[in-house]
């Protein structure tokens, strides 16, 4: 616009770009286009997007409350690590299997605190919405220089595997699994529940 | 107009988050039953898809 007067009250088509239909993640993986959306994600996950969505939600919304009620058993002084051994479970899927955030184990955001409410409620969240959420907010932290961390590693990828981008490279022996560097995630388990003292000694692994 | 913005970050210094996967039958077996609770979240599929592989190196080269 600032280069070419002559565009300026033109619409996004006009200019000759895209029309803008809905928030949007672009990239370019080794020079192939990735357009990343809600409905990109839900496919990826496998989850449908409909259900609860709250963001941005105030220190004073009503459901905080009904947390309260619900997951602290009505005492607003109970520690997240005092909560029932089924809620910190959950809690510990927002952390380490939804939303990752910086290194250390911070305190929720009242956002995530009702994400944990509607999982311990039995309310179907939008995890799509969600998840595209915490991804445009890891970038503009990311452009702020706040963080160096790219969440939902596994996500992406997979995102990526559907756009066949994978078949691609592996076609043209441009990637193979050592030169891309597979990893996997520390798998939550019955060692889990132990090192968060939910159980004392967990039961021995039947062969089968 | 958007402005384009680029991140002051040096590429080498990013680094990839990867959720973690979920053993529910080893969490089942200790008395942690979460199958009602995800029931109501559709979930099981998603937490499948984490069991696969990441490629590190391809997240990383589109961010």
């Amino acid at each position: 616009m600032a280069r070419d007067p002559s565009l300026k009250g033109k619409t996004r088509k006009e200019m000759g770009l895209e029309p803008f239909r809905q928030t949007e993640i672009r990239s370019a993986v080794m020079g192939i286009p990735i357009t990343i959306t809600e409905e990109v994600i839900a496919k990826a996950c496998r989850v449908a997007s409909t259900g609860r969505f709250l963001w941005n939600v105030s220190r004073k919304h009503p459901l905080l409350e009904i947390f309260t009620y619900v997951v602290l058993k009505g005492n607003p002084a109970t520690k997240l690590v005092e909560i029932e051994g089924h809620h910190r479970m959950l809690l510990k899927f927002i952390t380490d299997c939804f939303f990752q955030k910086g290194g250390g184990s911070d305190q929720p955001s009242v956002d995530h605190k009702l994400v944990l409410y509607f999982l311990a409620a039995y309310e179907k969240i939008n995890l799509p919405r969600y998840l595209m959420h915490h991804l445009c907010w890891a970038i503009k932290e990311g452009i702020r220089g706040k963080r160096k961390q790219i969440p939902c590693g596994r996500l992406l990828f997979e995102i990526f595997t559907q756009g066949k981008l994978l078949e691609t490279l592996r076609r043209y022996r441009l990637a193979t699994d050592r030169s891309l560097k597979t990893v996997t995630g520390k798998i939550i388990n019955d060692k889990t529940l132990q090192n968060m003292k939910i159980i004392k000694n967990s039961l021995p692994t039947r062969r089968t | 107009m958007i402005k384009p913005k680029t991140m002051a970050i040096p590429f080498e210094s990013f680094e990839v988050q990867v959720e973690s996967p979920v053993d529910f039958a080893s969490l089942k077996r200790n008395g942690m039953n979460l199958d009602s609770l995800m029931g109501a979240q559709q979930l099981f599929a998603y937490f499948n898809m984490l069991n696969g592989p990441t490629y590190v190196k391809l997240v990383k080269d589109s961010g």
